[in-house]
């Protein structure tokens, strides 16, 4: 709302010392086995969305020039993890990406990040000991859920995104309602917690280590009291965060972290359990955090392949190779993110879908976001939802009995 | 006892003048508020009173001006549109929304904006209600 314009923004640190760490951080995370092939650059959403900007040249002047240019280029990066996947030398840009963003000066969160970095205001106030939330006024009547138990359902910023983007008729919490309701309906009864704090995602992806160390304590903790064993959760980022990068925050973390798609298919493989009918033509978009960056592809896909009469048809960028949504971690969003966004929806709509399904909560607003601009057509028609939401409608109703 | 801690963001045009009357007879409206003169308060936005309460403010006031004075109209109607969303946003972290005031006044309307800012400080002051 009050983002300052590229122009207005002050310098960044242009310190020797600065300097120094980032080229060191560039030699350890091995920027210099790239031997300029070239292949990151051609398939960087960023640059294919219009701007020009290379992986390839970043890693390079990482190592030999790492001043202004590029730290106003790390925030940039979508940290999508296109370019580390085809790389053919396995050079980790996005790692490094992520990592030179915490050398930066603090103010630069303020600066960067969209929405004049609420969203991550929001995660800090979250990161108090004593705050006392009420973030589980979404869970729906009837409803069967615990305070204590083995199996958590986390939720994460969903409550907050739920407020925040009220303009585009975000409804975040639909995901886990939806899970909620199709736990109960296989006889789970999971707990949600109150205490329960944003997963610290976007602090870490946004260069504030010590507030997601924060964050991850503090969940680890009301988890702990609660008895949690085993932790599900229906957001991308938070899966991946959880899975991937608790452990190094949290020395005593040992929690069991699942995807609800993976759990899903786990917990109905020997159930005899009965799919109604969803007609129609659905697509699916793979979240940067749960496809590529964590391997979660096809689960997904074979969920949303018991429903009867509902046609999975694939984007032409799809799994591994999946276009970003545009966005991530609540860092600059501009012109060229819209770009990005707008070739998505183009993807999904040329498949004839009436349904574009994802697994992350973010991925739905950013592409709803881009979708308010549009004038009528298939890419604005196509309906956004969750994959947990189509699931709930085939198997759990929200009119029926849990 | 100290005065609770509030932050006013305050519009440059009428509430400053109302203030600034007030400064003329030697009064500080604001009492130990801390003050963030603003363009317009269509320019503050969800990112700043956040802020606000992240760094410790135990109460947010945004003084405007009225709407007939608003040299800023489009800007004024964002804030407006802007200002339940955020209260849900406090309310959900655990911070009551009536820890957000937002309020409009004349130039000519200083006694009533101080009288204003002192009952906020008062109502930060009283201790909480009692869970139903």
């Amino acid at each position: 709302m009050s983002r300052a314009p590229e122009a207005a923004r002050p310098p960044a640190d242009d310190s020797s010392a600065l300097r120094r760490d980032l080229a060191d951080l560039a030699r350890a995370r091995s920027l210099r086995r790239c031997y300029d092939c070239g292949k990151c650059t051609s398939v960087c959403p960023v640059n294919l969305g219009g701007a020009l900007y290379s992986p390839r040249r970043l890693g390079q002047m990482a190592l030999e020039d790492p001043g202004p240019a590029l730290q106003s280029a790390l925030w940039d990066c979508l940290t999508c993890g296109a370019c580390r996947e085809i790389c053919p030398v396995g050079v980790d840009f996005p790692g490094f990406v992520r990592d030179a963003r915490a050398l930066l000066p603090g103010d630069a969160i303020m600066r960067e990040c969209s929405h004049g970095g609420a969203l991550q205001t929001i995660q800090r106030l979250t990161a108090e000991p004593a705050r006392q939330q009420r973030r589980l006024g979404w869970i729906p009547a009837g409803a069967s859920c615990a305070c204590e138990g083995e199996t958590l359902l986390f939720t994460g910023s969903a409550p907050y995104y739920d407020r925040y983007f009220d303009y585009l008729g975000a409804t975040t919490t639909a995901a886990p309602a939806a899970a909620l309701r199709i736990m109960n309906r296989i006889g789970i009864t999971p707990v949600l917690l109150e205490k329960e704090r944003s997963s610290g995602h976007d602090l870490l992806f946004a260069g504030d280590v010590a507030g997601f160390r924060r964050l991850a304590q503090l969940n680890a903790d009301a988890m702990r009291a609660a008895g949690v064993r085993r932790i599900v959760t229906t957001c991308a980022e938070s899966y991946h965060v959880m899975a991937f990068h608790y452990r190094g925050a949290v020395p005593e973390f040992s929690l069991d972290v699942e995807h609800f798609a993976t759990f899903l298919e786990r917990e109905l493989s020997g159930r005899t359990v009965e799919f109604a009918a969803v007609p129609g033509r659905v697509t699916y978009h793979d979240p940067c955090r749960l496809g590529r960056m964590s391997g979660v592809v096809d689960a997904p896909r074979r969920l949303l392949a018991r429903i009867p009469g509902l046609e999975l048809a694939e984007m032409r960028h799809h799994g591994a190779k999946a276009l970003c949504c545009g966005t991530s971690a609540w860092v600059r969003c501009g012109a060229t993110n819209k770009a990005i966004q707008l070739a998505r929806l183009g993807e999904a709509a040329a498949t004839g879908s009436e349904v574009l399904a994802t697994a992350c909560p973010k991925c739905v607003i950013h592409l709803r976001c881009a979708q308010a601009d549009l004038p009528a057509g298939p890419r604005k028609s196509l309906a956004l939802a969750d994959i947990t939401e189509i699931l709930a409608q085939s198997l759990a109703p929200a009119d029926a009995k849990t | 006892m100290t005065s609770p801690r509030i932050v006013v963001f305050s519009c440059q045009w009428a509430p400053h003048y109302a203030l600034q009357s007030l400064y003329r007879r030697g009064r500080r409206g604001e009492g130990d508020a801390v003050r963030v003169l603003a363009a317009c308060v269509g320019r503050v936005g969800e990112d700043v009173v956040l802020e606000a309460f992240r760094q410790g403010a135990e109460g947010v006031a945004v003084l405007g001006c009225p709407r007939e004075l608003c040299r800023h109209g489009l800007d004024l109607d964002r804030f407006h549109a802007r200002v339940e969303t955020l209260r849900a946003i406090i309310e959900t972290l655990g911070i009551p929304a009536e820890r957000l005031l937002v309020a409009a006044f004349h130039p000519h309307e200083g006694e009533q904006l101080s009288a204003c800012l002192e009952a906020f400080a008062a109502s930060l002051e009283a201790p909480p209600e009692p869970a139903p």
